[in-house]
């Protein structure tokens, strides 16, 4: 009897705890802006169609772009995604499950901009190329798959939100200490890992300024060239000593 | 006997009719360049022809190929086929030409040839480095395009590496 009345505990409590989960239910997307070729594969057609205005995605469709041409995606109010020309890319996984949209984007080739701003639902989204994988969560920035290389390439326009960037092959790990916005600040939330040819920009920023993102704080510095580098060139006895612009003669008349 | 020949003559005359080949449409190319472990001068012709006339185009090899002869992207006496193999060298000039770019000293005095236009394109981030006999894949076809629009668009590829 003692045990009866416990297996009927239990079963009650995974029974409760099996309704506290979230509800998956598949989702669609819509697109709401085509420029120029595009073409797109859902699941029920046999072959590639021509994309239209209003079309709904859902999980397992295809779309890719030609030359000069680009498609909007819209996945709820406050997720967005352009897929840039020439880009192939498919819907691996759309579902809403609970307060959460659950998108995986794989990239075959091409560039996808996202762009995910606060709203009622949040949002967890994947995009995968050949090598690599970034996570995405409330921001903008584009991610960029180069067909050849493999690898992948994010910009981000904006310091808020999470993105993590993983890459199968990894040489060198770029985190948030790392690197600053326009305006100094250090950007927090970043995971990211890269080698030679995953990289994460922001603002712009190209990669010999964020290798020599150490050196930022020599923005104001009267010498900015003081670095190990220069200092070796300078002071090596071998190598020929080299006038600083900063120490040479002002011409005369100059005021 | 006579019933045999009849029924035979329609079957040889199906035999001897050549078979057409499927015209590819919209993006199907793009795909199937994707896949190509070598390019051709046909995907070549189709994509560059695309960039420059900012839309895809689903024209014949001939019809793209004297459009591009005539705007001097192509040379007719390179007597390439559309199944020929690409190279570095042939993408590169067309890619040099299609996008008015202008060389450096030696080709403004000497004219464009091959193996300048790749060292241009491959300044100028348009091509991976490489040699001008050295045959492009399609995957770096895609590259090249997608960089080609990009340079048409802004002038420069400095976003395509950001």
């Amino acid at each position: 009897m003692r045990l009866m009345l416990s297996v009927l505990v239990l079963a009650a409590a995974a029974g409760l705890a099996g309704s506290q989960e979230p509800k998956r239910e598949d989702f669609e997307a819509t697109l709401v802006e085509v420029k120029g070729t595009v073409d797109v594969k859902r699941p029920e057609d046999k072959d590639w169609v021509a994309a239209a205005r209003n079309m709904k995605l859902k999980k397992g469709s295809e779309i890719c772009t030609s030359v000069s041409s680009t498609a909007g995606l819209l996945f709820t109010g406050n997720v967005k995604i352009d897929v840039k020309p020439l880009t192939q890319a498919k819907v691996e996984d759309l579902a809403k499950l609970g307060n959460t949209l659950n998108v995986d984007l794989k990239l075959k080739f091409g560039s996808i901009e996202v762009d995910i701003q606060k709203g009622d639902l949040n949002s967890d989204m994947k995009v995968s190329a050949p090598n690599s994988t970034t996570s995405v969560s409330g921001s903008h920035g584009i991610v960029r798959a180069p067909a050849t290389e493999g690898g992948c390439r994010v910009t981000l326009r904006t310091t808020t939100g999470t993105w993590r960037h993983d890459a199968s092959q990894v040489e060198r790990a770029i985190f948030g200490e790392d690197v600053a916005d326009n305006h100094g600040n250090q950007l927090r939330d970043l995971r990211a890992l890269a080698d030679s040819h995953d990289f994460i920009d922001f603002f712009g920023r190209n990669q010999d300024e964020l290798y020599q993102g150490r050196f930022a704080g020599k923005a104001a510095d009267s010498d900015p060239w003081d670095v190990p580098f220069f200092d070796y060139a300078n002071n090596s006895p071998t190598a020929p000593r080299v006038k600083r612009a900063s120490t040479l003669p002002l011409p005369p008349g100059t005021p | 006997m006579l019933a045999a020949a009849l029924i035979a003559v329609p079957v040889v005359a199906q035999q001897e009719k050549p078979a057409e080949k499927p015209k590819e449409s919209r993006t199907a190319y793009l795909r199937r360049i994707f896949e190509k472990d070598r390019a051709s001068y046909g995907d070549a012709c189709r994509a560059v022809l695309s960039v420059l006339k900012n839309e895809h185009s689903d024209a014949d090899f001939a019809a793209i190929s004297g459009d591009l002869a005539g705007r001097g992207v192509v040379r007719a006496d390179w007597g390439l086929q559309e199944t020929s193999l690409l190279t570095k060298g042939t993408l590169a000039y067309m890619v040099f030409q299609a996008l008015e770019l202008k060389g450096g000293v030696t080709m403004r005095l000497f004219g464009i040839n091959r193996r300048y236009a790749l060292r241009e394109c491959v300044q100028r981030r348009l091509m991976a480095s490489g040699t001008v006999d050295e045959y492009v894949t399609g995957r770096e076809l895609i590259d090249v395009i997608t960089n080609a629009a990009i340079h048409k668009e802004q002038g420069h590829t400095d976003s395509q590496y950001k």
